[in-house]
């Protein structure tokens, strides 16, 4: 079994608050925002093991999640880090290929089951979220490749 | 304690929070959003504005003296809202118990106690509910502009739009627009005209709406729980 890694985990604990001060901060002044809560979760399944990782995706529904029961929407962002961590050993890219694609993919996704008129009447916006995220994914993954070696190699 | 049991254990309780303390979230949440600061009275006066420039449209469209909107209100904390882009819903602390049921209008009230439209009670829980706020991409509602009371069709967003306004009507920026849908109380205020725009190649005009009030803002809300949603209009 992988070694589990507290400092690391903390390290990625900490990234999604700053990153969801982040997020909110954004969507409540411009009315919408990139992704990047989803991104960190994502990003996660590149450095972290499962279990890390489903502690750390649950700490990030807790955060977002607005209803008393949780919604499809927080199912689907609990998800997503467990599809791309089983994905990602199937494609044969660099880290931060499927790392970028795996979040694009699921901003895309997360959006088509859960409000697909709105991309259809917004798709400007839409693909300013799609290419903000991936940036912002690809950054990241850069910053924590220089500190730490990916679950995947 | 071995690390796994330390991750499990954070994993549990997490999870735990998420289904019995949910408020918790939504109060971390609450401390993280952060919007611009606007003077109240400032916000007050913009709201009244308008309230007072529906009434004076509503009535001047009509010609003759309505009966003014006077719902039965309850008012109620803003828990939460929707974290996410293109839609806007706001978790209320009042549910089926109190009274609330789905197509309800949630207002807030200017100055004068005139009520202001915020949007519709979507989904009711037992001691919670959802409303759909206007700024909410799958809001539409029918409505009036203006004294001369030409019809449009308001469209929910980041940026609401007044759409299908006819060419030849005389709407200024500025001017009330009013709900006229069935499935809302008639004349109940929306918001107020911004950057009006015709084009000379299409049969309809376009324009903002400004609401006077930012939905990060809204703390309280009020529901008519005596309002009864007409069904299959």
């Amino acid at each position: 079994m992988k070694k589990l890694s507290i400092n690391k985990f903390a390290v990625f604990f900490f990234t999604l608050i700053i990153v969801s001060f982040a997020q909110l901060g954004i969507k409540a002044e411009f009315g919408w925002s990139p992704e990047l809560i989803l991104a960190t979760l994502v990003l996660s399944a590149f450095y972290l093991g499962i279990l890390e990782m489903a502690a750390l995706c649950a700490f990030g529904i807790f955060l977002l999640n607005w209803r008393p029961l949780p919604g499809l929407e927080i199912v689907l962002f609990f998800l997503f880090p467990f599809v791309i961590m089983y994905v990602k050993t199937i494609f044969p890219w660099k880290g931060m290929i499927n790392c970028v694609f795996g979040a694009v993919l699921s901003v895309a996704f997360f959006y088509g089951v859960s409000n697909w008129g709105a991309i259809v009447s917004n798709p400007i916006i839409f693909a300013y979220i799609l290419a903000l995220t991936a940036v912002f994914c690809a950054v990241l993954f850069q910053i924590f490749n220089y500190f730490y070696k990916t679950s995947s190699t | 304690m071995r690390k796994e049991n330390l991750f499990l254990l954070f994993l549990v309780l997490t999870v735990i929070l998420i289904f019995l303390y949910p408020s918790l979230g939504w109060k971390i949440r609450a401390l993280m959003t952060v919007s611009g600061v606007q003077n109240n009275d400032y916000k007050n006066l913009v709201l009244e504005n308008e309230s007072l420039k529906a009434d004076l449209a509503r009535l001047g469209a009509l010609k003759k003296e309505l009966p003014s909107y006077r719902g039965n209100f309850i008012q109620s904390s803003v828990y939460s809202n929707y974290p996410f882009n293109f839609k806007s819903e706001l978790l209320i602390n009042r549910g089926e118990k109190d009274g609330v049921r789905a197509g309800q209008p949630a207002v807030i009230f200017s100055v004068s106690s005139k009520p202001v439209l915020v949007g519709i009670v979507e989904e009711v829980f037992e001691n919670d509910s959802l409303i759909k706020t206007v700024f909410d991409s799958r809001f539409q509602l029918s409505v009036r502009v203006g004294v001369d009371g030409a019809n449009s069709l308001l469209k929910g967003g980041n940026n609401p739009k007044l759409t299908l306004i006819p060419k030849d009507s005389k709407i200024e920026n500025g001017d009330a627009v009013y709900s006229v849908s069935p499935n809302y109380p008639f004349g109940l205020t929306v918001g107020v005209v911004r950057n009006f725009k015709l084009f000379s190649d299409q049969f309809f005009g376009e324009a903002e709406l400004e609401t006077g009030y930012n939905q990060n803002d809204l703390r309280m809300v009020s529901i008519d729980i005596n309002y009864e949603k007409i069904i299959n209009q």
